[in-house]
């Protein structure tokens, strides 16, 4: 159940030098007009108190508390953003009308139909933007948010790594991926598809909401609670996040290791008695072993455990995230990736 | 569950508890513990803490625990409170 060499070769560029790939699965919503804050406000879970280039992670959630899209809620002079995975933009555009049927003074327009998503990741990922893009790349902070003319560049990314999602005009995709691929040369550029990109976002522990999303579960039991306000009471998904606080939960999602491949849905047991179940799991070049996610009952799902098993294979819960990113190293102020070996001695 | 285990789950929940109102009181975060998942991210994303709340945890975490870090080391504990915890009993096991 190792990585293909394909994804492999992604993996490593992404962890090591900077990746790229298209993003079909990124919707994004621009919501202009003076009610546009407004009825985002009165939907998203989180407090959106958010100045003019910045950007904040949040969740849309259903009645049941439960996410079907994984945001981020972004501010540009009027302009407000819905940035994310999970349903298509129209389908987040009539679900806000939905829920706010009062507010009626904004409009909403899918930039899925007129622009495409190039996500850039790596520790030098910033360089190689900078000189594809321009250098205001330098100084755009994470979580913001850079308009290039017809361009938007959002800076974040769910690997570890820095991360950008850039927004080209369609009809200049082709164009930026050439400029993309020959000055990506220079800095070991490779190509990462879903795989390795999946095995990244498993690795540092963000949420995936085709893996463990797909669950059912809520913000609380997916150690999400930072997506969550705990002063507003009014949003949809609210009163279900309420009932859940007071009556408690019982499950956690955990991220965990195992020398051996095991496989979501596989029953975890703890001195022989069923305690939970593997979420998801994927080989780790970096650790060379398994990383997963399981969901762990109470009072089991801690950290720092080596006391588990799936089948006869041991399991050991660790804290998040699983890697050690070199981005945490890596300085745009200081380091080049054309310098590493010296920067890096 | 065997005693060990139970002793072992006991002191992670209480080491969790410190390193969560820890935070909670120096950096005046508007969350109880049990509002905190332990594998939130404290810089950035989650949390959304900065460098200057950074020195202040690594005060506090002197100040609590007695615990003192290099930069290297900080880089790792301060990812997570679960990182911290894991921190403090490594350095209770020394």
């Amino acid at each position: 159940m190792s990585l293909t060499s394909e994804t492999e070769a992604g993996y490593r560029a992404l962890r090591n030098s900077v990746a790229v790939a298209q993003e079909p699965e990124l919707r994004c919503l621009r919501l202009i007009g003076d009610g546009a804050f407004e009825a985002l406000d009165a939907v998203c879970p989180r407090d959106l108190f958010l100045q003019d280039g910045q950007m904040k992670h949040t969740l849309l959630l259903d009645d049941e508390g439960v996410p079907f899209a994984d945001v981020y809620v972004c501010r540009e002079g009027e302009n407000a953003y819905v940035l994310g995975y999970g349903s298509p933009a129209d389908v987040i555009a009539t679900w806000i009308r939905q829920h706010v049927p009062g507010i009626t003074d904004f409009s909403a327009a899918d930039l899925s139909e007129s622009h495409r998503s190039l996500a850039l990741d790596g520790p030098y990922a910033w360089e190689l933007c900078a000189e594809v893009f321009g250098p205001d790349i330098l100084g755009l902070p994470y979580l913001g948010v850079l308009v290039l003319g017809e361009t938007l560049v959002f800076r974040a990314g769910r690997t570890g790594e820095y991360g950008y999602h850039v927004l080209v005009p369609s009809d200049e995709e082709s164009a930026w991926i050439e400029k993309l691929n020959t000055t990506g040369k220079d800095f070991e550029l490779a190509w990462a598809d879903a795989a390795a990109r999946d095995q990244c976002v498993l690795e540092n522990f963000f949420f995936d909401l085709n893996r463990e999303g797909s669950f059912g579960l809520t913000p609380l039991e997916l150690q999400l609670q930072w997506r969550l306000s705990t002063q507003k009471t009014e949003y949809p998904g609210a009163a279900a996040i309420r009932a859940l606080r007071q009556s408690g939960w019982n499950r956690r999602l955990t991220c965990f290791i195992t020398s051996e491949p095991v496989q979501a849905d596989e029953e975890i047991t703890c001195e022989e008695e069923p305690v939970g179940s593997v979420l998801a799991a994927g080989y780790s070049p970096l650790r060379n072993e398994y990383v997963g996610k399981a969901l762990l009952n109470r009072p089991y799902w801690h950290a720092g455990l080596n006391a588990f098993r799936v089948g006869h294979q041991p399991l050991k819960t660790i804290a998040a995230p699983a890697v050690k990113n070199l981005s945490l190293e890596v300085s745009p102020y200081r380091h080049s990736f054309h310098t590493r070996a010296e920067d890096f001695k | 569950m065997s005693p060990e285990l139970k002793e072992q789950i006991e002191q992670r929940e209480r080491v969790f508890k410190r390193v969560a109102e820890l935070l909670i009181s120096a950096l005046k975060l508007d969350r109880t513990s049990e509002e905190i998942d332990p594998d939130t991210p404290l810089f950035g994303t989650g949390l959304g803490l900065d460098s200057v709340d950074a020195v202040e945890i690594i005060v506090a975490l002197e100040s609590e625990f007695g615990i003192s870090l290099d930069e290297s080391e900080g880089r790792l504990a301060l990812r997570t409170i679960n990182s911290l915890v894991d921190l403090v009993l490594s350095r209770e096991e020394k």
